[in-house]
Order: structure tokens, then sequence, then C-alpha cells
């Protein structure tokens, strides 16, 4: 199959879409032929890969007009597209679609509307929240009816959970047929200089520190956990406006003491922190783009999660993950408490991960079912 | 004559200390009595600019004051205050790291004077564990590379206020280094070969220099130009920021910590050999190579103007730079027996006031 790999991004870009079209090219490359057509200055080039940059210093109009020419040109020998999610790359995709019929297939890992709202700090509100409330800014306002249109040309589009699917079907009226999902590959295990040794009781969690982070539950729950498990402390990793928040609600419940919020920390410390903590705790409600559960897994330490749609959906055939009902304080505490004293439990669960990781968040599963929907693309 | 620039400084620092102080007063402020940051070996850098520690009268609250009246060091000041601002407005600064709260910039008269909060710290960078070092750095290079000038809109502002430099840009700078370096150490044979085996790998390996640029990157950044403050890191100079290869920011780290802290140069290679790739582990190489050239030429030309003990010093600072440009080059570990003797010597060669000056520095 001949493949183009259309992007906004490419490293050394260091975001999760660039990092994403170089490693799913490596592994598409095995079976197909791939060209990538990016917006970038500069390009890391891979050896007998065809990686075509358009500079990004150019008046937007520009910019996109190039990249549609180049693509019209690429398209003619192209079996198909596949996109990953943002405007400059969809319309000139969808323009290009029209005239030379060349299947798109759009990777909606990320919603282009919601992260520049919430980027720009234009929002506050759970990816959830967002898409059911007025977007008072025009920009975004515009991004989203012009991400709609692009997702509707489509021949396919993906999503990484079966949630997700659902969510953007109704936003953005996608006929579900269309919709498919591919869980996202976890393999970026991080090599650390020192090792982790394991912290007893040690509780993690990690998150952007907003109302509807469900931090402030974790906090609740945890003083609960510190009656029977005096030894026990919290850490938080993570900024955000309702930090001062949290930090009163555990100096309010007397274990500010044991409650330690680092603020914003480098990948590899979370990564570090993840290996040397006895659990990690899950608690966004919101049904967005996140992947905590299968980080903690990639770490291979034992997950509590809040029983949203996403987390049973993910741990719903290989486990991974003790789930508790949502905005159940109590039933939290218990959890982590189970956790603390079984250690047959926290080795189950560790054990259902790494099969989960490997069956259904591995690159080789990734891109089984990428094959399979260009395939029936296809037929 | 070497000793007259040290004279030259004391006069200078006296006759602005007097010029200032009424002017800070009559805005609100008393300096400190003790001034770590104009003594030791501060006179050799030739800046005629001063760091002064200092309290607001109102409140008490300690303050660092940037004081010049010299016209090189007014437009850094003004340099590092309009960057500020930019950083403030630009829409992907919200990555970045803490700075100290503004609390006055004016220009009375000939000064030029910039008051900002001094951030209190637990413990100085150098002091905390190895693994706490390690992530406060890769924390604060994480920070950086999370701004990148690749877009139109954000070129031109960038390019104005900080500056934008590619492959080109650094050779040239290496050139001029190079240069001088060879004109003030006429006859060094093997400092000469390195610079030249220097030039052909930064040259061969432009690509890669490119590759990584376009990031904001801190060319001075070293722990005294940091403070943290509970889990915050807070950037002391804004003056030294610029886009440019990513690896610049941690070759200027890692040089400095071949010295201080060789344990954590070796953790923060291995962390980007082991998790970014050879190429980018090439990049670094090649900023190392960039910046010790720098630190060879910077100690060079102090040479005119340290006087006694520090000229030696000084002398001694090149060959162990020169050691270390040359372990970079053949990608080998120095050996820790010469840095050893170095420190050894360095601290016997030091003053006491430039032995009090480093107490806390970093």
């Amino acid at each position: 199959m001949k493949i183009i790999v259309a992007t906004a991004l490419y490293p050394p870009e260091i975001e999760s879409l660039a990092t994403y079209s170089q490693d799913v090219v490596r592994y598409l490359q095995k079976n197909h032929q791939v060209s990538i057509l990016a917006y970038a200055n500069q390009v890391e080039k891979s050896e007998g890969l065809n990686i075509l940059a358009l500079s990004k210093r150019q008046p937007l109009w520009l910019r996109l007009f190039n990249y549609t020419r180049k693509l019209f040109s690429l398209a003619k020998k192209a079996d198909l597209i596949y996109v990953q999610n943002s405007v400059a790359v969809g319309l000139p995709v969808i323009i290009v679609k029209l005239f030379s019929k060349t299947p798109v297939v759009i990777n909606f890992a990320e919603d282009e509307a919601w992260k520049r709202a919430s980027s720009l700090h234009l929002t506050s509100k759970s990816y959830n929240s967002f898409l059911r409330s007025h977007r008072s800014n025009k920009r975004t306002r515009l991004i989203m009816k012009l991400q709609g249109w692009i997702l509707r040309q489509a021949s396919a589009v993906i999503a990484p959970s079966e949630t997700l699917v659902k969510i953007i079907s109704d936003v953005y009226g996608l006929s579900e047929q269309r919709v498919f999902v591919n869980y996202i590959a976890e393999d970026k295990k991080i090599r650390l200089p020192f090792l982790a040794s394991k912290t007893k009781q040690q509780i993690f969690t990690i998150g952007t520190l907003v109302d509807w982070s469900g931090i402030a539950d974790i906090i609740e729950a945890f003083a609960t956990v510190q009656k029977d498990f005096p030894e026990s402390k919290l850490v938080i990793s993570g900024d955000g406006p309702a930090k001062d928040k949290f930090q009163r609600i555990a100096h309010d419940l007397g274990i500010v003491e044991k409650v330690k919020f680092l603020g914003k920390v480098s990948q590899a410390q979370n990564y570090y922190l993840r290996q040397s903590s006895a659990l990690y705790v899950y608690n966004l409600k919101a049904n967005d783009f996140s992947h905590g559960i299968s980080q903690g897994w990639l770490a291979g330490l034992p997950v509590v999660a809040a029983a949203t749609d996403v987390a049973q959906e993910i741990v719903a055939d290989y486990g991974g993950a003790l789930l508790f009902e949502v905005d159940n304080k109590d039933d939290l505490a218990k959890k982590i408490g189970q956790i603390f004293s079984d250690n047959e439990l926290s080795n189950k669960l560790t054990a259902q991960a790494k099969e989960n990781l490997d069956k259904r968040f591995s690159w080789s599963a990734h891109i089984k079912k990428l094959n399979s929907i260009f395939e029936l693309l296809l037929k | 004559m070497a000793s007259d620039h040290q004279k030259l400084w004391q006069e200078y620092r006296e006759t602005e200390l007097r010029a200032v102080s009424p002017i800070l007063e009559q805005l609100g402020f008393s300096l400190d009595k003790e001034q770590i940051h104009i003594g030791g070996e501060r006179y050799v850098s030739g800046d005629k600019k001063l760091v002064l520690i200092g309290h607001r009268l109102s409140d008490k609250k300690k303050v660092i004051i940037k004081a010049s009246s010299d016209p090189k060091m007014i437009e850094e000041i003004r340099a590092e205050y309009s960057g500020r601002q930019v950083l403030a407005k630009i829409n992907f600064a919200y990555h970045i790291f803490f700075y100290p709260q503004e609390i006055l910039f004016v220009e009375s008269g000939a000064h030029t004077i910039f008051i900002t909060e001094f951030i209190e710290q637990e413990a100085t960078f150098t002091s905390r564990p190895l693994e706490e070092q390690f992530f406060l750095a890769l924390k604060s290079f994480e920070a950086q590379e999370a701004v990148q000038a690749t877009t139109y809109e954000h070129a031109s502002i960038i390019s104005r206020t900080f500056g934008i430099w590619d492959a080109q840009q650094y050779l040239n700078n290496f050139d001029k280094y190079s240069e001088q370096i060879l004109t003030i150490l006429s006859g060094q044979e093997k400092l000469k070969t390195l610079l030249a085996t220097a030039r052909d790998f930064l040259g061969k390996n432009s690509v890669t220099i490119d590759l990584y640029s376009d990031f904001l990157t801190h060319w001075d950044f070293v722990p005294h130009n940091l403070r943290i403050s509970g889990n915050d890191i807070y950037l002391l100079d804004h003056s030294s920021l610029r886009f440019g290869n990513k690896y610049e920011s941690w070759a200027r780290f890692i040089n400095f910590m071949t010295l201080y802290n060789p344990d954590l140069e070796q953790a923060l290679l291995g962390y980007v050999k082991d998790n970014r790739g050879q190429q980018e582990f090439l990049s670094l190489r090649l900023m190392r190579v960039f910046r010790l050239t720098e630190l060879i030429w910077y100690y060079a030309n102090t040479l005119s103007r340290a006087s006694g003990n520090l000229e030696i010093l000084n002398k001694k600072r090149i060959d162990l730079w020169t050691n270390v440009l040359e372990s970079v080059l053949s990608d080998k570990k120095l050996d820790e027996g010469m840095m050893a003797n170095y420190r050894g010597l360095r601290d016997s060669l030091r003053d006491e006031e430039e032995k009090k000056r480093q107490e806390k520095l970093h």
C-alpha cells in the first residue's frame, strides 16, 4: 500500500502528535511504502524514509496553499492518506480528497479546539463540559466548525477509545460506522540513571490541578486511608489554578504533612514516581484523551481508578485496575486499603496490566488495527 | 597592568555605589552592608554593572538590584526587562518557569535600575541530593524545550527580542573565539590542534545544530542563575535567553557540572544517550564543544585584567577546560584525578573575599 502520513508536527518538535507521526511511520514502513508531509522547518530524517517538510515561516494562507499543492502531487500516486488531526492539515487533505478521491483516515488523537482553548487559557473546562458549553472565543468556534466539516468528509475517523468514538460522533455529527477505535501504543519507558526503589504505602497521582481533576476527592479519601495506614503518604504531580484550594483541603483535614504537592515535574520524574510508588490513583472523571491508566501500567504499579466509561472500557477484557465508584470517596479509600493489605491482589493487577498493555496498548496491536482499517477502506 | 583593573573596578564600584545609594533611598530601598556579588573575582569580567542586595523600606522585603550607568550594561538590563515582558505576553509563555516578581524598573539620570524580589531558598542547588538535582535540571530543560520559535507569527516577535541563532551563527562565533584565543595564547600547539578539530566537528555537523535549533535556550544556565523555592525554579537572569539549539543550555549546565558535580554530569549525559537517541546526543556534544570554546575564550580574555593568584588560576582554568574540550571531542570521560587536582589548586589560589562569594553561589 502507498500511504501518505499527513501531519502538522514532526520531530524535533516534541508534542505527542509529532512523536506519534515518527513512530507510526517506523512501523507502517515495514509493510507499506510511506511518505510524510509535515509542516516543519527542520525534520529528523530516517534512512529510507521520504519526508517532505514545508516551512512554517510563511503566512498561514501560503502555508495552506503550499501544503495542498504538495499533497495533491503526492496523492496522485498514493492509495491512502493517514491524517494526524489538525485543521491546518485536515483542510488541505479534504480539498485534495475531493479532487483525487484518495481515501482519507483521520487519527483524532486530540481535539484541536479544546487543546488550543486550554493552552491559551480560554477554557478551564474538562473536555466533556467544553463540548457541551457555549464557546465564546470566535477562533475556537471556527476551529470546531472546520474540524467537524473535515471529520464528516473523511473516509474514516479513528479515536483512542469507544467512549470517545461515541462522544465525537455525537458532537461532530459522524455516522458511527465510519468511526473506529484504536487504542494508543504505550511504549515510552524511560531509562533513568538510578534505580527507583519502592516507597512503601506511597500513593501517586498526576494531573492538572483544576476543580474537575478529581484530586480533591483523592485527598479526602487519603485522609480516611491515613487512619488505617498512618505510614502512608500521597504525592501529587502537576500544577494548576486549584492548587491553593487543594492545599487548604489537606490542611483542614490535618494531613498536610502527608500530602506532597510537587508542582509540574519532568517526564522522567513522573516516570520515576510511578515506579517508586506503591500504587497509582486515577480519578479523572472526564472522558478525554488522557491515558493515565495505561501510563501507570507501563511503570508496573497497581492502579486504582474511578469507574468512568473509559476506565470500564479499557479494563473490561484483561483487567489491570481496581475500579471504585465515581464520586465515592469511601470506596476509593477502601480500594486503596485493599491494595495496601493484599500483596496478591497487587501482583494480580500488575500482571493483568502487563497483559492488557501487550494485547491492546502495544505497537503491534495498534498497527494491526490500523492495517485492518486501511484494508477495509481499500476493498 | 593587570592589578590596575582590580583597582579600577574597586574605584568604579565605590563611585557607582555612592551615586546609586541616594537614588535607591529616594525610591524607597536600602542597600545591605554585605554585598557578595561585587567582590572577589567579579572584577575580571569587566562588566560595569552592579548586582546588589537590598531591602524595600516600606515592608523590609529583600530585593535584588541591578544598576548601571554604562551604555552596554544599560542595554543588557533593558534587554532583560523587555525579555520578561515579552515572555509574559506571547502565547506560548505559559510553559515557562517562574521568575522573581518585578518590583521596579527605572531610568534615573545616567542610571538604569531594575529591582526584583529576592527568592529565598532552603538549600543551594549543588547542596541538594543527586536525584533532586537531576530532576530539577530536567524540569528546567523541558520547560525551555517546550517553547519553540517555529511559526511565522512567533518568529518575528522572538527574533526582535531574544535573537535567533542557527548553525551559521554558532560557527561564526566559534571562529571569532578561536581566532582571539590563538592570538592571546599564541604558541599553544595542543590548543591550536584541538580548536581545528572542534571547528571541523561543528562544521561537519552543522545540519544537526540546525535540526535542534529554534528552541528557547538559556546560554548561561548554571545554578547561580537559578533559585529553588519549594518545588519551583526561578530564573534569575533573563538577559541570557535566546532561541537557538536546545542543547545549548544543557551544554552550559553539564560543562559546569563536570567541575562541580561529575555524578550529575554523567547522569544527564546518560539520560540523553539512553532516551533521546544518537542524533540528539551528538547535538549535545556539539553544543558542549561550542560552549567550552567560549569558556576558554572568556578566560583567555581575562588574563590581561587578572593579577596575582587569579592570573595563575585563570591560566590553570584554560588548561582544565582545554582538557575537557579534548575529552568531549573524543567522547571520553575526563580523568577524575585531573579535576581533583584542579579543585585543590583553585581552593589554594582563591582569596578570602572570593571564597565567601562562592559560599552560597551555587
